[in-house]
């Protein structure tokens, strides 16, 4: 009997592993219908990112032009251009004052980070800028979550269906990113 | 006082192994619990590494694209190709993918809405794939109306403890 159970528990070492299904999530946005009128937005609301083929890295800069950046100073970017917790500056997205749930009234900036990669961007670089992009925002939701919650990382908060504490967060700062198609910019295949 | 003065060698009993099929057993049951069974794959995936990296919400209600070169490079070539169903497709075989996976997924949840309509396609792919086919996939994707995506991911520890 022992030595079945044995040749059993054996099998199934060697068939089965442990799943480690750690990643990012994202929502992919819908297609969009036909006749559809383009939301316009205004250029101080957008945070553009390409990655070129040789998976370096542009970013807007404060005066609307690009200028090159590394993926250590990506996310120190996003966090300024994202931070809704200053005053009005004409450099910087709008604030739009919101009633949220849990929160009360606060300004929700209209930054949009739009995200562009060329064809031949590594999956790695991509994903490492995803990292970054969520990093920058994670860090925002949990400085919000410690000055009004007094708990220093945001997902601590309660999700119960009453009084959502970490979706009023998550509402105060979303998760505003646009994945332009790809293009043939910058760079040759 | 006879009774203490027998046989001087003591034989040490035998163990009882009456009870060790029961305790494989039990090691058995545990690890068909905490384990899936491996997933055929045949295409590398060597995910990246991130610091950002959480579990996903509902593994449950998920289904899987593998992105990356063939093992079988003799067989299928070098270029990077996508695998669903066990077997390497075309991107147009994506739909009629995660058309299956739905119907498959398909159970009332408890706030009344179908938990297809939440299946999160989690994408495998190796660090190398360009980012053009990842893109094609993620279009297919939209097309099917399968909006939650999951890049999967290895989580640096190293690099988030030199962070904190």
């Amino acid at each position: 009997m022992a030595d079945i159970s044995f040749l059993l528990l054996a099998f199934f070492l060697m068939v089965s592993d442990i799943k480690t299904d750690k990643g990012i999530a994202r929502v992919l946005p819908p297609i969009p219908k036909e006749n559809a009128e383009k939301p316009e937005i205004h250029q101080r609301n957008i945070f553009t990112v390409l990655v070129n083929s040789e998976d370096r890295i542009l970013t807007t800069t404060a005066t609307g032009g690009l200028e090159p950046c590394s993926i250590d100073q990506l996310k120190g970017r996003v966090k300024t251009f994202l931070n809704s917790n200053r005053g009005e500056n004409p450099m910087l997205p709008d604030l739009e004052p919101t009633d949220i749930e849990g929160l009360g009234t606060y300004k929700v900036s209209k930054g949009v980070i739009s995200l562009q990669c060329h064809n031949s961007t590594s999956y790695d670089k991509y994903f490492q800028v995803q990292n970054e992009l969520t990093a920058a925002i994670t860090e925002l939701r949990n400085e919000l979550s410690a000055a009004k919650f007094g708990r220093s990382n945001y997902m601590d908060l309660p999700n119960a269906k009453e009084n959502n504490l970490r979706k009023a967060v998550e509402k105060a700062v979303p998760m505003a990113i646009s994945e332009a198609k790809p293009s043939n910019m910058g760079g040759t295949n | 006082m006879a009774r203490f003065a027998g046989k001087k060698e003591k034989e040490t009993p035998g163990l009882n192994m009456g009870s060790m099929s029961d305790i494989i057993f039990m090691l058995l049951f545990f690890f068909m619990v905490i384990t899936s069974m491996r997933e055929n794959t045949l295409v590398t995936t060597n995910v990246p590494m991130g610091t950002e990296v959480a579990k996903l919400e509902d593994p449950s209600n998920a289904c899987t694209v593998y992105i990356g070169v063939p093992e079988d490079k003799q067989k299928y070539g070098t270029n990077p190709r996508i695998q669903v169903n066990d077997q390497l497709s075309k991107k147009d075989d994506i739909i009629p993918f995660i058309e299956m996976q739905r119907s498959q997924h398909s159970r009332l949840m408890e706030d009344g809405t179908n938990a297809a309509d939440q299946l999160t396609t989690i994408i495998k792919a190796d660090k190398t794939v360009p980012m053009g086919l990842i893109n094609d996939v993620k279009q297919e994707l939209r097309q099917a109306g399968a909006l939650r995506l999951f890049y999967n991911a290895a989580e640096d520890a190293k690099r988030k403890q030199q962070q904190q």
